[in-house]
């Protein structure tokens, strides 16, 4: 599928997710949520769809929605341009900078070494 | 002569109460002025104050639903907190749209945050029976119950303060 403003959002939301310039918050155990100027939220979920067993299937997938509640846009591997370990990088530098990773690393790193 | 001096006197006597007359208008004209100001201005903050405590109000109000729900998933009553949630998800969002210009971005983005939490826990309750439910997802229902209805009271907080700097 093309999607070429989808696939520019991905772009941009990756580099920006590199930079740490998104505020990615965890929503439940494991999807994750970042709220952008109080106008829209971007969801990140580790998988693409779940079937009727609520079994997830597929991998990372990114969704867009306004403040209506609206899904603007859903970008998961199946849009040209996109590559699965893509997605799959977005989502481990978003859930690092969610739950703190580096920064609880470092902290038991100290810990560790003040043993 | 005389009466051409008295004349002038008349003119001048008539011409200094009319001048009174114009300076005394003018003064009422800048007191009335002043207290349609002062009126305007005071219109103005009731108007705030009614709109900031209707907010507040508003907010109140998903708090006392949003403590329901958390009750109805420790009672593990899930039908029954799938429908307040229901309602939530209505609620949260009409805060967004009705109040977009009062509230800050940052509120927004808390009430953004429940909005989409709220949906997670209300498709997560609608899969699977309570007594089934994974590790993960009852991590989920746990933060869930900790931070929804914190945000609510906390956003009821920030509203009440709107309200106490306008008195």
């Amino acid at each position: 599928m093309e999607n070429d403003q989808a696939l520019a959002l991905f772009d941009e939301i990756l580099v920006r997710t590199k930079e740490g310039r998104i505020p990615w918050e965890p929503l439940g155990s494991d999807t994750l949520l970042a709220a952008i100027k109080g106008k829209r939220s971007l969801l990140l979920m580790p998988y693409t769809t779940t079937d009727s067993w609520g079994n997830e299937r597929g991998g990372p997938s990114l969704t867009v929605k306004d403040s209506s509640d609206r899904e603007l846009l859903r970008v998961t591997s199946e849009i040209e341009g996109v590559r699965p370990e893509a997605l799959q990088e977005l989502y481990e530098a978003a859930r690092r900078q969610a739950f703190k990773v580096d920064e609880q690393v470092q902290d038991l790193l100290s810990d560790l070494r003040s043993l | 002569m005389v009466c051409g001096v008295e004349g002038l006197q008349c003119g001048t006597i008539c011409c200094g109460t009319g001048n009174l007359a114009s300076v005394a208008g003018l003064l009422f004209s800048f007191l009335a002025f002043i207290f349609s100001k002062k009126a305007s201005k005071a219109a103005k903050q009731a108007q705030q104050f009614a709109l900031t405590r209707s907010l507040g109000e508003d907010i109140n109000n998903a708090s006392k639903t949003a403590s329901e729900i958390v009750t109805y998933v420790r009672s593990e009553k899930a039908e029954m907190a799938v429908v307040r949630i229901s309602e939530l998800i209505g609620v949260t969002i009409y805060i967004i749209a009705r109040w977009d210009a009062k509230l800050s971005e940052l509120s927004k983005n808390r009430l953004l945050k429940v909005r989409e939490q709220l949906h997670l826990v209300h498709d997560l309750l609608g899969k699977t029976p309570m007594g089934e439910l994974s590790a993960r997802d009852k991590t989920t229902l746990a933060r869930f119950c900790r931070e929804v209805p914190t945000t609510f009271v906390e956003e009821y907080g920030v509203a009440l303060r709107e309200v106490d700097k306008k008195v």
